[in-house]
């Protein structure tokens, strides 16, 4: 974890330079998981940890892709990335609750997802196949 | 007055790392943290933060600190580094859906002056159903709108809390139990918590390091928080037994009681039993709300507080930020102000008896001891330079009657001076 969090440092910058997006990202879910849509006050307090539950009460796992939070973050709740990491920052460091898990690219939250019932994860529309279900669409600018 | 020994911490700071080592080896010897590492969030990550931080001032006999807890503090003319900087490693172990537990060691400059470890959080937490949580072992009480905590430069906009208002609160830790109920409402996240246990912490004042090992720390926080908007309402209390704070001075004042004329002997016999007397309960309500829209983000908060053992006091203060977000850079203003006023304690001992001088100076340093009216302004700016690293550039102006915070060249409270402070800091989390 250590040693993903300083690769994130130093080349953060340079992968989110290099990022090459589709016109949207969109929250997926596993298709036995009940969840067939979800609004946007809900994908905002399951990705900002203010709740761990799904709409029928199973305990959600949240992935993000470190390329993606960016944009996905500005166009969900029209914040600065350093904002979500300093909100984050307050969050874990007083013990209250942990952020996503990063993965390396959406090809591995889409695998995630595909295996597990209970996990979203955020990534691009262009990452997706027929394992997941799209219950939240983000267009971007 | 009850100084530390080195002795005594070394041995409390021993048995706290090993309450934490055995948390993590619990949680990391489980079979789902052995098992799944890196899946649905189980097992063991580690993490931490630091600041590393310079401040600056040309004040003559002045000492500028952050903390209460604080020795030392900035002089003039030094680059001081020990006032913000800080690192802090933490572990947490997820053991599955409902147990977890997490350690977080701090290393700062503690109130001896010394770089020293401790445990700032350290606790077994056990969930049974999302919306509910309750956690026992080394915990934080409720006060930082921002944190959580004062050591996590990283969640600040600014370089440092509020020190008029969160440098004297500095009994911020407790070993005990809190529970968290929460659920969402409306836009946002509606909680409730419950805490209270063995009060930890200390502070340095009038040149002697107090703690209150024998205290209990109370409280309670209701919170809504949304993306645009958080409000959030605290109120603690930490109650002493009356076990005396003061036992040295509350016998001198007794011994010469029968040397004085009857109406002062009357008089220090009332303050040596106001010494030694009731129970002493420190009491503070926050209510605090943070506002963003765009770019900008708002924050103010003020806080009420009382103590009503001797020495006593009554006390309020205010903080306040305003702050833009332009792409990496976010500019900010901030303004706080805290006043401490301690109670009337009148003692007109005589001033033609040298031999109780003595007398005369400890009374004055005891009821001067909490004593604080100052404000500050400060202006700065905070430059994410990277992901998870921001430099932060800040100027404070302080303007102080009194102040309990500040400190002079021998390391005791000052009356009316006022000092800027330059800061230079850098944040991280990994």
């Amino acid at each position: 974890m250590i040693t993903r969090r300083l690769v994130s440092m130093l080349f953060g910058s340079l992968a989110l330079a290099g990022a090459v997006f589709a016109d949207e990202l969109v929250v997926i879910a596993h298709p036995a998981s009940g969840v067939v849509a979800l609004e946007r006050t809900q994908v905002v307090h399951l990705f900002l940890g203010r709740t761990r539950a799904l709409p029928f009460g199973e305990r959600a796992t949240i992935y993000e892709v470190d390329a993606y939070r960016a944009p996905f973050y500005r166009q969900l709740v029209r914040q600065e990335i350093a904002e979500v990491d300093a909100y984050w920052a307050r969050l874990r460091f007083s013990g209250r609750t942990q952020p996503p898990q990063l993965l390396e690219d959406g090809a591995a939250a889409v695998d995630r997802v595909a295996a597990e019932p209970h996990a979203l994860a955020a990534v691009a529309s262009a990452d997706i196949d027929e394992r997941v279900r799209v219950v939240f669409r983000l267009p971007l600018p | 007055m009850r100084g530390l020994e080195r002795g005594t911490f070394m041995r409390g700071w021993g048995a706290r790392a090993w309450v934490a080592v055995g948390l993590l080896c619990w949680g990391a010897a489980s079979p789902a943290a052995q098992e799944d590492v890196a899946g649905a969030g189980m097992g063991l990550r580690l993490s931490g933060f630091g600041t590393l931080a310079a401040s600056y001032h040309d004040a003559q006999d002045t000492q500028f600190r952050a903390r209460a807890d604080q020795r030392e503090g900035a002089q003039a003319g030094r680059l001081e580094t020990g006032i913000d900087s800080v690192l802090g490693v933490q572990a947490d172990v997820q053991v599955d859906a409902r147990w977890s537990s997490m350690a977080q060691v701090v290393v700062r400059k503690d109130g001896k002056g010394e770089w020293a470890p401790r445990l700032s959080w350290g606790f077994v937490k056990y969930s049974p159903t999302p919306g509910l949580e309750l956690r026992a072992g080394r915990l934080g009480v409720d006060i930082y709108l921002d944190g959580d905590s004062p050591h996590v430069g990283y969640a600040y906009t600014t370089v440092r809390p509020y020190t008029d208002l969160y440098g004297q609160l500095s009994f911020d830790r407790f070993d005990g139990v809190d529970l968290r109920a929460s659920a969402v409402v409306g836009e946002g996240e509606l909680s409730l918590k419950l805490y209270g246990g063995r009060t930890r912490g200390e502070d340095y004042r009038g040149g002697h390091l107090f703690r209150r090992e024998a205290s209990t720390t109370l409280g309670a926080t209701l919170q809504w928080e949304s993306t645009a908007l958080a409000m959030r309402l605290a109120w603690g209390q930490v109650r002493t037994p009356g076990d005396g704070l003061m036992p040295r001075l509350a016998g001198a004042l007794r011994e010469i009681a029968p040397l004085l004329p009857p109406e002062l002997a009357a008089q220090a016999g009332a303050r040596a039993a106001e010494m030694e007397g009731r129970n002493s309960n420190l009491s503070y309500v926050g209510l605090g709300v943070t506002w963003r829209h765009g770019p900008w983000s708002a924050q103010l908060l003020g806080v009420d507080a009382s103590m009503n053992r001797f020495p006593g006091f009554e006390g309020w203060g205010v903080g306040s930020t305003l702050a833009y977000r332009a792409g990496a850079w976010k500019p900010f203003l901030a303004y706080s102000r805290g006043m401490l006023t301690p109670g009337a304690r009148p003692l007109a001992l005589p001033a033609d008896q040298a031999e109780l001088a003595p007398i005369r100076a400890a009374y004055a340093l005891a009821t001067g001891l909490i004593a604080n009216d100052q404000y500050a302004w400060g202006v700065g700016v905070r430059y994410d330079l990277m992901p998870n690293a921001a430099l932060k550039l800040q100027l404070d102006r302080i303007e102080a009657k009194r102040s309990s915070m500040l400190l002079d060249g021998s390391g005791t409270s000052v009356g009316p001076r006022g000092v800027s402070v330059f800061t230079a800091a850098l944040d991280f989390v990994f």
